[in-house]
C-alpha cells in the first residue's frame, strides 16, 4: 500500500522499544496468522493460541530478525512453528470448534455465517491430511503464496513443495469424499526429502 | 510407473511450461491413477480457494501487547523522564483548557466528570484552538471503583464508545476540579513513550479494575493520517499502581 510504513521499519521501531510499532506489526500481520493457524489446527481456540505464542515469540526474537528474509516468510515461519508445537501438545483431536465445546463467537461479517457451515467439511478434511502436507496447502492454496515463498518458509525444496501439494489436494479430496485412503504406497507420509533433488 | 508429482501440483495450478505440459500429458494419456489424482487434486483445489478467511477474534493479540508494553518498560525506565515533561506539558495543556472553560463560564459549570454509573452524557465544548486532543488531559476520569473489566466487558466499552466516538467528547473540568489533576496522572500513565501517536485521540478515561487490579483504562480514537476520519478504537489498561501495561486491545470502528 503507497504511503504504508514497511514491516523492516517498523521492526526496528520496535525493536526500540516503541510499542505502537510493534502494535501496527501485530495489527497488520493477525488476520493472516490466525487464519493460518486456525486452518492448520482447526479449532478458534487453538488458533487463539497459537497465534498469541507466535507474537510472543516474534516479538523475543524480534532483535534477530536481520532481514535475510522478508519479514513476512519470517513471520509465517514462526507461525507454522507455533502450530506444530500446539500440534504436539495437543492430543485430542482437532476439530473445528462448535457451539457445544466453545462459547459462541459472534461472526463479525454475518456474511460468513453461512460459508463457514459449508466449509466445516473442508476443514475436518484438511484436518485428515497429514500435517507436513496440510501446510503447504494452506499457504499456497487459501493463502496464496508462490511455491518459492511455501518452500522458504517451511525450509523445503520448492519440488518438494510441489509434490506434497500434489499429495496433499488429493488426500483431501479423497477424504472429503469419504473414500477409503488410496495413497501411493510410497506417500503414507512426507519421506519425500530423498526423492525430491 | 513412475509418476511426475511435481509437475501434477503445477498442471493443475497452470503453471507449466508448453514442453512440461506436453509431458504431463503424454503421461495422463497412459495412466489412469493419475488422471483420477488430477480430476481430485482440481476439485481440492477449488474447496481450498473457497475456504473463508475468518476474523481474528476481539483481544486474541491482547497478551501479546501486553508482554510487548512489560518488555517496553523494563527496557526503557530512562526515557520516564521525558515522559514526566510531557505530563508537565499535560497539565499546561489542561489550564489552557480551563482557562477557556472559564471564558466561556456556562459551559465550565455544566461540564460533568462522569460519575461511577458511567455512561452519562459529555458537555462537548470545543477544543482549545491549536490543542492536540490526542495529547488533552480534558477528558474527565469516570470512576467507577465497583466495576471489574475482562476481556467481555472491554469489548463492550469498546462498542459503547465507538457510537459515541463519532462526537467530539471533550469535555472540559472547571478550574477548580481536583479531578482535572488526577485525570491527568491517568492519561500520563496510559501514554508510555511511544506507546501513543498524535493519532489517537483519548475520549474515555475510566478508573476501575481490571481483572482484579486497580487500573487505568484510556479509550482512543485512531486516525489512520491526519486529516481523516478515526478507523479504530484502541483500548489501553494500564496498572494504577506502577502504570505498567495490563492489556492493550483495538477493534475496527
Amino acid at each position: 500500500m503507497p504511503g504504508e510504513e514497511r514491516d523492516e521499519d517498523l521492526v526496528r521501531r520496535a525493536v526500540n522499544g516503541d510499542r505502537a510499532a510493534f502494535g501496527i506489526i501485530v495489527e497488520r500481520h493477525e488476520r493472516r496468522v490466525y487464519n493460518l493457524a486456525l486452518r492448520m489446527t482447526g479449532r478458534e481456540e487453538d488458533a487463539r493460541d497459537a497465534t498469541q505464542d507466535a507474537f510472543l515469540v516474534a516479538l523475543r526474537k524480534l532483535a534477530s530478525f536481520r532481514g535475510e528474509a522478508a519479514f513476512t516468510t519470517w513471520l509465517h515461519r514462526v507461525t507454522v512453528n507455533a502450530c506444530y508445537d500446539l500440534l504436539r501438545k495437543r492430543s485430542r483431536t482437532p476439530l473445528l470448534s462448535t457451539a457445544d465445546d466453545h462459547e459462541p463467537e459472534p461472526p463479525a461479517w454475518p456474511d460468513h455465517a453461512d460459508a463457514t457451515d459449508l466449509s466445516i467439511d473442508v476443514q475436518r478434511a484438511l484436518l485428515a491430511v497429514p500435517e507436513d502436507y496440510r501446510v503447504v496447502m494452506i499457504l499456497h492454496d487459501v493463502q496464496d503464496l508462490p511455491y518459492e515463498e511455501v518452500a522458504a518458509i517451511v525450509g523445503i525444496p520448492v519440488g518438494t513443495v510441489k509434490s506434497r501439494l500434489h499429495r496433499g489436494r488429493v488426500a483431501l479430496a479423497r477424504a472429503i469424499r469419504g473414500g477409503p485412503e488410496r495413497e501411493r504406497p510410497e506417500a503414507a507420509g512426507p519421506s519425500d526429502e530423498a526423492r525430491s533433488r | 510407473m513412475t509418476h511426475p508429482e511435481e509437475q501434477l501440483s503445477g498442471y493443475v495450478d497452470g503453471t507449466l511450461g508448453t514442453d512440461e505440459r506436453a509431458e504431463v500429458d503424454a503421461h495422463l494419456a497412459t495412466c489412469a491413477t493419475c488422471r483420477e489424482e488430477i480430476e481430485l487434486s482440481t476439485r481440492a483445489v477449488t474447496m481450498l480457494r473457497e475456504l473463508p478467511e475468518m476474523p481474528v477474534p476481539f483481544g486474541t493479540t491482547r497478551p501479546v501487547m501486553a508482554e510487548a508494553g512489560k518488555e517496553r518498560t523494563s527496557r526503557t525506565r530512562r526515557s520516564w523522564g521525558g515522559r514526566t515533561q510531557w505530563a508537565a506539558g499535560l497539565a499546561a495543556a489542561a489550564v489552557l483548557v480551563a482557562v477557556v472553560a472559564v471564558a466561556l463560564p456556562r459551559v465550565g459549570q455544566v461540564a460533568p466528570v462522569e460519575s461511577a454509573a458511567g455512561g452519562g452524557a459529555q458537555a462537548t465544548p470545543k477544543a482549545a484552538p491549536g490543542m492536540e486532543a490526542a495529547t488533552s488531559g480534558a477528558v474527565p476520569l469516570e470512576l467507577q471503583p465497583n466495576a471489574n473489566y475482562d476481556a467481555t466487558k472491554l469489548e463492550r466499552l469498546a462498542d459503547s464508545s465507538a457510537q459515541r466516538g463519532s462526537q467530539t467528547t471533550l469535555a472540559a473540568p472547571s478550574a477548580a476540579d481536583a479531578s482535572a489533576a488526577k485525570a491527568e496522572g491517568a492519561t500520563a500513565c496510559l501514554a508510555g513513550p511511544g506507546g501513543l501517536t498524535g493519532r489517537d485521540r483519548l475520549v474515555r478515561l475510566i478508573q476501575a479494575t481490571f481483572q482484579g487490579r486497580p487500573a487505568y483504562i484510556g479509550v482512543y480514537l485512531q486516525q489512520p493520517g491526519a486529516d481523516q476520519p478515526a478507523d479504530r478504537i484502541v483500548i489501553w489498561v494500564v496498572a494504577r499502581q506502577d502504570c505498567s501495561t495490563l492489556s492493550f486491545s483495538f477493534k475496527r470502528l
